[in-house]
């Protein structure tokens, strides 16, 4: 079996293009999955139901449904009530509702581990709530994040393959496209798996690096 | 009683037939007590038997459910509405007199993130808006009393339990405050760091901050405590000079405590008492 470089060289232009859209809808996307996700979080540690019982509902569909089938129902399911998305935004907002809900949970979580004495301490000062959360609870909340939160930034990434059904024109879609034009199956795939293994590694390399300056006082 | 008080001057604490329950247990009946200022008030008393719920009251880290608790005259945590019910009072109000008292912990209840400089001056940050490089001058200074001028760019898990319960209590100081409460602050010490908080403390006693201090360090609180309050199960058993309650408690609660202290002490240094002996012949 041979390795065709010559078909790589050929399609460059559209991989780029295709590799270029990959990280837009990836960082909008999650850009987007953090935002929301940090602000569901709260909304879940509520004490009132009226906020907290909505948003867990939110996150159990998002987490309880395939992202395909959550893409399909806003794609094709969309025009039927009439509303009429393109690819592309599909794309972020699929990739974002979606990723909130983990985001939701991973901040939960953090926000649930700083120990309660240490909020006592800032209360017995005087300090006020917003005054707590801003700069007791949130800093270590964040750093407690890091590494759940680079771990689902690199599924969010991968997932940005999953786009490409519905004619998101990302990496995966043209590679898709190459091989159907030239029956080419092994170099096309092998490319695609690099890059992606090549971008994830990235990601997690700045992720093991923000948890250890981030993380530096439990050391 | 500290010298130099003048009788009409009000209580700085004053704790009045306060009850408390969690759910049907009640942690607190009746309990009353006042603390003046300069003075240092020990309560003692087997655990559970709420001295440090007591304590956490005093500052409203914890709700009341009856009677009152008065910071220089002012009620903390409720307000009495129209109706003549009471309600909980503002977070602000009760904010403002809380920075009258400051509390030590236990568990230290440092904030980690933050290195030790920023754990002392953050409250004067944050509560007393004071400009960082000022808060900075004076946590610096309070942290030099306490034995740590060399430690403030540490973070806190990154010293032992003594240097970080110190941090505590200079955090405590750094406020200015009215008083200071301590909650158990040697309970979760090694003990060979215990006597380095002690020895802080002692000295805070001898300058006069007043003090009410949780704890099972029944030596300390013989040497520095004007007076010593007995705790048991929930209620107030005996209140006095170390003097009355340590050498002739009038209670008989009080009583058997102390035995049952004294007993496990004595214990302890006979065993050492016959490892010497035996030493020799071996």
């Amino acid at each position: 079996m041979t390795f065709d470089h010559s078909l790589l060289w050929q399609y460059a232009p559209q991989l780029l293009k295709g590799f270029e859209l990959t990280v837009v809808v990836w960082l909008a996307g999650s850009l987007l999955a953090v935002v929301l996700g940090f602000a569901l979080g709260c909304a879940l540690l509520s004490k009132n139901g009226a906020v907290s019982l909505p948003v867990r509902g939110y996150v159990e569909f998002f987490r309880a449904t395939p992202l395909l089938v959550q893409l399909f129902v806003a794609y094709y399911g969309g025009p039927s009530i009439g509303i009429t998305l393109n690819a592309f935004t599909v794309g972020v907002f699929g990739l974002g509702f979606y990723g909130a809900a983990y985001f939701a949970e991973i901040f939960r979580a953090g926000f649930a581990s700083v120990p309660p004495g240490q909020i006592d301490a800032a209360r017995s000062f005087g300090i006020p709530r917003w005054a707590r959360i801003r700069h007791i609870i949130v800093p270590q909340m964040l750093v407690l994040s890091v590494p759940p939160g680079v771990t689902l930034l690199i599924i969010l990434l991968k997932d940005t393959a999953i786009l490409s059904i519905v004619t998101v024109p990302e990496l995966t879609f043209q590679v898709t496209g190459m091989t159907i034009e030239t029956f080419a199956f092994v170099e096309p795939f092998a490319v695609l798996a690099a890059l992606y293994w090549g971008m994830t590694e990235l990601v997690a390399f700045f992720g093991r690096r923000a948890e250890y300056r981030l993380g530096r006082y439990l050391q | 009683m500290a010298a130099g008080i003048s009788r009409d001057e009000p209580a700085l604490l004053r704790v009045a037939n306060v009850s408390k329950w969690f759910g049907a247990h009640q942690v607190l009946n009746s309990v009353s007590l006042s603390v003046q200022r300069s003075e240092v008030v020990c309560i003692i008393g087997p655990s559970g038997s709420g001295k440090s719920t007591l304590l956490r009251c005093m500052n409203f880290l914890e709700e009341y459910q009856s009677g009152e608790i008065f910071i220089r005259g002012k009620l903390i945590g409720y307000a009495n509405a129209r109706s003549g019910q009471r309600v909980r009072d503002s977070e602000r109000n009760i904010d403002a007199l809380r920075r009258d008292v400051a509390m030590v912990f236990q568990q230290f209840n440092l904030w980690p993130h933050m290195s030790v400089l920023d754990n002392v001056a953050q409250p004067l940050v944050l509560v007393y808006g004071k400009p960082k490089a000022e808060a900075h001058a004076r946590a610096r200074r309070v942290l030099e009393k306490v034995g740590l001028g060399d430690k403030i760019d540490e973070y806190p898990l990154r010293l032992s339990g003594g240097q970080q319960q110190r941090v505590g209590i200079a955090r405590a100081l750094a406020v200015e405050p009215a008083a200071i409460l301590f909650d158990e602050p040697t309970s979760s010490l090694d003990p060979e760091l215990v006597g380095e908080v002690l020895q802080v403390m002692k000295q805070l006693a001898g300058e006069g901050m007043t003090m009410v201090i949780v704890t099972h360090e029944m030596h300390f609180a013989a040497e520095v405590a004007d007076r010593v309050i007995f705790l048991d199960q929930s209620t107030k058993v005996e209140e006095g000079t170390p003097r009355e309650v340590f050498f002739n408690p009038k209670n008989e609660r009080t009583r058997r405590f102390l035995e049952t202290w004294a007993e496990r002490n004595s214990l302890f240094t006979r065993n050492h008492a016959e490892t010497a002996q035996r030493a020799p012949s071996v």
